[in-house]
């Protein structure tokens, strides 16, 4: 069989692992009702992080759209950039599907070489993009940061009158904690 | 372990009734002594719950706003949701007790592909909290059969209406079975969402299991077991008139387990979160009328030392700044 | 092998169960510990400013703010003092006495979970304490131990908890997390309030000197200078004259706007952020040229020179003594009634607490439009009229030339601030101005406007940008709504009735939506407005060019 077939193939059953090892950050962790809930009204924002990566799957692997997959992507990378994630885990999903399709090969015995080489390529692609958007967002937080700055609300913090009147010496812990990624 | 608990203690419950009613005394005691016990049990505590509440003032006007307010004469108002009278709040308690209008309202946030977050209505947890409750409200009225003589016609219409489908003999109430089923939906929606059984506790799951069981007993009682009932209305009749007797030996001890249960839910009653039948009526964000731009609003505590800092001490900070910026001071 | 190195990857950042990431924590959540770590917490009010609280703003309370101290929140030792626990525990008792809603409020919920989707932090952040039910439970669980008979026998199995530092740290945590905006309590079966809740738990805080610097500045400010940000009178004044000069070269018309003026017929009150801040100051423009476009005789006061009021977030007292200037400077100035600017939470202490707090305010009339005779017996005993309907009264009166196609750059829809919808009723009277100053306007979905709206999600004093990250988190929602409308309509221009929101919206759109900006709806009216003797108009307010009239 070639990793082409395999991939549509066996479509569900690797994005259900991959879904799954995407979201699930705690190895210890036995709790699963995300694989099976239809309905997520529990956590929009880990149902987000699923239909991006169908989305995403069914245009790198089926219809062949690579383009698109920015349009998919991008909301669920704005969400992750503002979550508590290390940057790289942040957009491991890449890496993560390519676990996933290696062990399904390996079960499936499947060894194409050239096959491998189409699929790692457009996992490359997938890598990349996300690491651009996640650039992108980040880069757009600290903006959103420093436009607040500008606007002059940050008078309030900064302005400190009361506190100046009672103490000359001003070293507040908020001016030391910068941003700590 | 929130789930087994209460399961388990309501077994026990169940348990304690079974044996109660075969010991010597034990059937007077769970038939009349706990009875009165329970009865007085559950007005003293209702009362007393109702009069911590009552003892705390409301201090401010904090109705929740669902809709737009009274405002200029041209502007239609919500007179309901936003009620600017003592009218309008007697209909919105009215649609709120009888007809639980805020979770009628209920929605559910949904992701769809996109990703897109959808809010739909959901309106499952109301139409099956609604059953629950009105048709434990007819089955509380429907035992009145039991305490009155002659029966009311209220009830005994209730009764007509309630086996209207003739099913079985005896006929089946419909609400025993609306019943049963309502409760297992409350405890399945407990159960299987993940996010509602996160944060249910043991004393969530003690009454469902209990009124449950209740039922179930009285279920039996009435289509397999076959209570004697002229013994039954005997005792219950008499304690009604103060004139209890037991007539020994009649009454099967599936009677006496149901009584048992109802006494423990009596007591259990005003000590616990099912006490919302009463607090619904004092919650201030819903009693309360929209007016308080309107009329002034008492705060008994409202302490009169503490004032806003002073002009006077502001100007005096100020005073040059004010000068030179041709501000217009008290003192030049 | 790489493969396992990617496994690795990044696992010890993400470290305590959290829905956030999916994955459901298999402890229960009493068992769950907060955690404290950049970007999850607002830096706690310096030492200088507890200090300046204790010594100036409430010298007869004392305890009220515990020791003024510096802490830190992800410290092990928050220094608080020894017998915190007690006075914690005294505390409730108190409030229970003093609150009937407090009592309600923890007897009376069933935990039937119609509350847990309703919360923005909920929805944003996946964080199961932030369902609202379960971050009352934080509280309720203390009371339940030590206030209920219950709870006092079977303590644990009672859903009872002990008074720990592990649960004033959830209260910390959590109780900064929820932004008093009552959506939960409009889908609550028994109407229970969150924001009541919420008050409860920072109120306690407080006692033992747990706080956050971005309330306890701006309140010490708001007390000395009359105003959050700490303009002093010259440079509040400055600031408004300011605009006047930039209203001059827009429109060419001159406004000389009256200050601290006795025997002015109307005192005007906005939040500070208006006259200092963007987006602000353009709706400020729009007040402006508004008042002399109908010849209103009024004043500003640099005393009473903050609409806003962080003592809601606070504590009781301190609302109070904020919102007491407001009545103050009234009567100083002998004004006949107040005229509120646009503004949430001010409108909330206006609407429910003033009267009651500093009334009764005997020595003003029943506010009556000048220009339209029509008397507002809505607000007949506290005297204060809203921006949004004294407006929309003067136009249904025509009052106001209008020429709504100054807008067409805009195509606006309507953000319901919290606390207009949902502790005022203030819905239709915005929207009657919006229809007569803009052309193009779509509603965002249903369940997200109205009394329904969702938060801009850094209300109550959250919008400092140390947890910018959080806000983005808890702003979802309403981002969403908004990027529907702007999907389906090309939507540019939120438009509002809150000064938080116009600073906080903004930046939620900058990173959610950066092409929709966010206004004012005064902003759009005085755009709108035709001056007599004005120039020909170019730009808008900001200094945008309008559309169809570029040269």
């Amino acid at each position: 069989m070639l990793l082409q077939e395999l991939l549509i193939e066996n479509k569900g059953e690797i994005l259900e692992a991959w879904v799954d090892q995407v979201l699930a950050t705690y190895p210890e962790d036995g709790a699963r009702i995300f694989k099976k809930e239809k309905d997520q009204f529990a956590n929009p924002v880990g149902y987000a992080v699923k239909n991006s990566l169908w989305e995403v799957y069914t245009l790198l692997f089926e219809k062949n759209e690579t383009a698109k997959i920015v349009a998919a992507l991008e909301q669920m990378v704005q969400i992750r950039a503002v979550q508590t994630f290390a940057p790289s885990e942040a957009v491991s999903m890449a890496y993560t599907l390519k676990r996933v399709v290696k062990s399904v090969c390996h079960k499936e015995k499947v060894a194409d070489l050239e096959g491998w080489q189409a699929f790692e390529e457009k996992a490359d692609i997938l890598a990349y993009t996300m690491f651009d958007l996640y650039a992108v967002s980040r880069e757009r937080l600290y903006q959103t940061r420093i436009a607040e700055i500008k606007s002059g609300n940050h008078i309030t913090t900064d302005g400190g009158c009361p506190s100046k009147l009672m103490d000359k010496n001003i070293a507040p812990k908020a001016e030391l904690k910068t941003i700590n990624v | 372990m929130r789930i087994l608990s209460p399961f388990i203690a309501v077994l026990a419950l169940i348990a304690v009734g079974l044996v109660a009613a075969q010991v010597p005394g034990g059937q007077a005691l769970i038939g009349i002594v706990l009875p009165y016990l329970a009865f007085a049990l559950f007005l003293g505590g209702f009362a007393y719950r109702v009069l911590y509440w009552a003892k705390s003032p409301v201090p401010f006007r904090i109705p929740t706003t669902c809709g737009q307010a009274n405002s200029l004469p041209w502007i239609k108002q919500n007179k309901i949701d936003c009620p600017s009278s003592k009218l309008g709040v007697i209909a919105r308690m009215f649609l709120e007790v009888f007809l639980f209008r805020s979770l009628f309202r209920n929605t559910k946030a949904e992701m769809y592909e996109g990703p897109k977050l959808v809010y739909g209505s959901s309106k499952f947890l109301w139409l099956f909290a609604l059953m629950f409750h009105y048709c434990f409200l007819v089955i509380v009225l429907r035992h009145m059969r039991l305490f009155m003589d002659p029966v009311p016609g209220f009830v005994a219409a209730l009764e007509f209406g309630d086996g209207f489908l003739q099913i079985g003999a005896p006929v089946l109430y419909m609400t025993d079975a609306i019943f049963l089923g309502a409760i297992a939906f409350l405890f399945l929606r407990r159960v299987m969402l993940s996010n509602i059984r996160y944060i249910s506790l043991s004393a969530d799951y003690f009454p469902l299991f209990l009124i449950f069981s209740i039922a179930l007993t009285g279920i039996l009682m009435r289509y397999v077991f076959r209570a004697d009932v002229v013994a039954i209305k005997q005792l219950t009749h008499g304690l009604a008139t103060f004139t209890p007797a037991i007539v020994a030996g009649q009454i099967s001890p599936v009677f006496f387990i149901h009584v048992f249960l109802v006494c423990a839910l009596l007591i259990y009653l005003p000590f616990s979160k099912l006490m919302h039948m009463a607090g619904v009526f004092m919650s201030p964000t819903r009693n309360m009328i929209n007016n308080s731009r309107m009329v002034r609003h008492i705060n008994p505590w409202n302490d009169p030392n503490i004032k806003p800092h002073s002009y006077a001490g502001y100007e005096d900070e100020f005073r040059e700044f004010m000068k030179e910026g041709g501000i217009p001071v008290e003192k030049e | 092998m790489a493969i396992m190195k990617a496994d690795k990857l990044g696992v010890s950042v993400a470290k305590g169960p959290s829905l956030m990431t999916g994955a459901v924590p298999k402890k229960d959540w009493p068992d769950v510990e907060a955690i404290f770590k950049p970007g999850n917490y607002a830096y706690p009010a310096k030492k200088e400013m507890m200090e300046y609280h204790s010594q100036k703003t409430f010298p007869n309370h004392p305890g009220l703010f515990g020791e003024p101290r510096d802490w830190d929140p992800e410290a092990d030792d928050w220094k608080l003092p020894e017998n915190w626990k007690e006075i914690i525990l005294n505390g409730i008792k108190e409030r229970l006495d003093k609150f009937r809603s407090l009592k309600i409020f923890m007897d009376c919920c069933v935990r039937c979970g119609a509350c847990a989707d309703k919360c923005h932090f909920f929805l944003g952040t996946g964080d199961p304490k932030n369902m609202p039910v379960l971050r009352a439970e934080l509280l309720r669980s203390v009371y339940r131990n030590d206030f209920t008979l219950g709870g006092k026998i079977l303590g644990k199995i009672a859903g009872g908890r002990e008074m720990t530092f592990g649960v004033l740290k959830e209260w910390f945590m959590y109780f900064y997390q929820c932004t008093e905006c009552r959506r939960c309590s409009v889908f609550c079966p028994y109407g229970i309030d969150t924001a009541e809740i919420t008050m409860m738990g920072r109120e306690l805080l407080h006692l033992v000197g747990v706080n956050i610097n971005w309330i306890m500045e701006p309140a010490a400010n708001s007390n000395r200078t009359g105003n959050h940000m700490g303009l002093q009178p010259h440079t509040f004044k400055d600031n408004i004259i300011y605009l006047c000069d930039d209203i001059e070269e827009i429109t060419g018309i001159k406004i000389e706007p009256t200050f601290n003026r006795k025997g002015a017929e109307v005192l005007f009150i906005t939040p500070s952020a208006d006259v200092f801040a963007e987006p602000g100051i353009y709706t400020a423009m729009g007040y402006l040229l508004l008042f002399h476009h109908i010849g209103l005789d009024y004043t500003w006061s640099t005393y009473a020179s903050e609409g806003g009021n962080f003592g809601l977030f606070t504590n009781n007292e301190m609302m109070k003594k904020l919102n007491g200037k407001m009545y103050a400077e009234a009567k100083r100035l002998g004004v006949k009634w107040i005229l509120g600017g646009e503004c949430g939470h001010m409108w909330r202490v206006v609407h429910q607490y003033m009267d009651t707090m500093n009334g009764p305010a005997d020595f003003l009339e029943v506010p009556t439009s000048p220009i339209t005779g029509t008397r507002f017996d809505n607000a007949a005993s506290t005297k204060m009229v809203h921006i949004s309907e004294f407006t929309a009264d003067l136009i249904k009166h025509g009052k106001l030339k209008l020429d709504p196609k100054r807008n067409d750059h805009r195509i606006a829809t309507y953000h319901d601030s919290c606390n207009p919808a949902r502790a005022m009723g203030l819905i239709e009277e915005p929207r009657y101005v919006l229809q007569n100053v803009v052309n193009n306007f779509h509603e965002m979905p249903e369940n997200t406007i109205r009394e329904s709206t969702f938060c801009c999600g850094s209300g109550t004093g959250l919008n400092t940008d140390e947890i910018m990250e959080l806000r983005m988190r808890s702003g979802l929602p309403r981002a969403n709504a908004v990027k529907h409308v702007r999907d389906k309509h090309a939507v540019n221009m939120l438009s509002c009735v809150c000064a938080i929101d116009r600073a906080t919206l903004t930046s939620l759109m900058n990173y959610w939506n950066p092409d929709v900006e966010v206004c004012g709806v005064s902003e759009l009216v005085g755009n709108a407005l035709v001056m007599e003797g004005e120039k020909e108009r170019e730009t808008g307010l900001r200094f945008e060019p309008l559309a169809g009239m570029e040269g």
